[in-house]
């Protein structure tokens, strides 16, 4: 039996998964304060980014929707890691800490090798989130064709490692090792 | 050989339980044959383990053995019933080890401890920039409305 990581999707239809490519995220400046606010005016960065949805896809449901926003992670591609600084997470030593779970805060998203939309393998960021308006997001997503929806069990996978991730409890005085 | 002792001490200890639910006068006569029965037992080379789970089933509640002698004291043995020294048996070994299994912990590295810490610091490059906004006051956000909460 075939266990398919993705499918493509069209429409404005969005589920925990979907993956948002080249997306703008927006941060207000660092420095608003109440009196920006009373301007009226305030320059706020945006920045292109993959994104994957990780809002449960029963909030997103038409019709029956019960947030305002979606919760993204982002997503880097293999190659950009490689140009990064060092560039060890892309080697295949870092690639297989990422695979087999060692690196709390990252996930590894399986290449995709559908025609038309192949991708390498790519890292799920779960130390950058962003949250857009939902209707931003369908309007986003009904631009985009042919985007790559995440199936189960992976994306369920991927949730519980962002939980895992998010709820982790660093404590003060660790117990010494047995050693 | 710890493993040993501690699994020839729980045989035993569930033939003392046995031999507990007789009457005092069963007590002295198991004992007796009890420790005629280890005798021959180790004449044959059987270890203690195996002589008793051998033993045991004989001793049937309802099958009392034949010489009665009334006794209120310590049989021999109930002394003898402690395995403090290492008990030298291949056979009790092998099935020593082979309960060993069940107490084998897995052997951690360092490696393979999760890093909590690891991040992708600075991020790779993408297109930025800024971009101009006006600011409108909604007034206080309000709770999103649900109609049956519990049912989706």
């Amino acid at each position: 039996m075939n266990y398919d990581w993705y499918c493509l999707v069209n429409g404005d239809d969005l589920e925990q998964g979907d993956i948002l490519e080249c997306c703008p995220v927006f941060a207000p400046p660092v420095d608003l304060t109440l009196n920006s606010l009373e301007d009226g005016e305030a320059e706020f960065t945006w920045k292109q980014r993959d994104v994957i949805i990780m809002s449960q896809s029963c909030d997103l449901v038409k019709g029956i929707e019960k947030v305002e926003e979606v919760l993204l992670c982002t997503i880097w591609n293999r190659s950009e890691l490689a140009a990064l600084p060092g560039g060890n997470l892309s080697a295949k030593k870092g690639m297989e800490e990422v695979r087999k779970g060692r690196l709390a805060g990252l996930q590894m998203l399986n290449k995709c090798d559908m025609p038309d939309a192949e991708r390498d393998f790519r890292v799920v960021d779960f130390r950058r989130t962003y949250t857009l308006p939902l209707d931003f997001c369908r309007e986003f997503a009904k631009k985009s064709q042919n985007r790559l929806r995440l199936l189960p069990p992976y994306r369920e996978h991927l949730s519980q490692g962002f939980a895992r991730f998010f709820m982790r409890v660093g404590l003060p005085t660790d117990i010494p090792s047995f050693k | 050989m710890l493993n040993a002792h501690t699994n020839t001490s729980a045989t035993i200890s569930k033939n003392i339980i046995l031999f507990s639910s007789f009457g005092e006068v069963d007590k002295f006569d198991v004992s007796q044959q009890l420790w005629q029965d280890l005798d021959i037992f180790s004449a044959f080379g059987f270890t203690t383990r195996t002589t008793l789970e051998g033993i045991a089933p004989a001793f049937d509640v309802r099958e009392k053995p034949e010489i009665f002698r009334v006794s209120t004291q310590n049989t021999s043995a109930s002394r003898e019933l402690s395995f403090a020294e290492e008990i030298e048996s291949e056979i009790t070994q092998e099935l020593a080890d082979s309960q060993d299994q069940s107490f084998n912990f897995l052997s951690y590295t360092e490696e393979d401890l999760i890093d909590w810490d690891a991040a992708i610091i600075p991020p790779p490059p993408r297109p930025s920039g800024t971009i101009r906004v006006k600011l409108k006051y909604k007034g206080r956000s309000k709770p999103f409305p649900v109609e049956n909460f519990w049912e989706e």
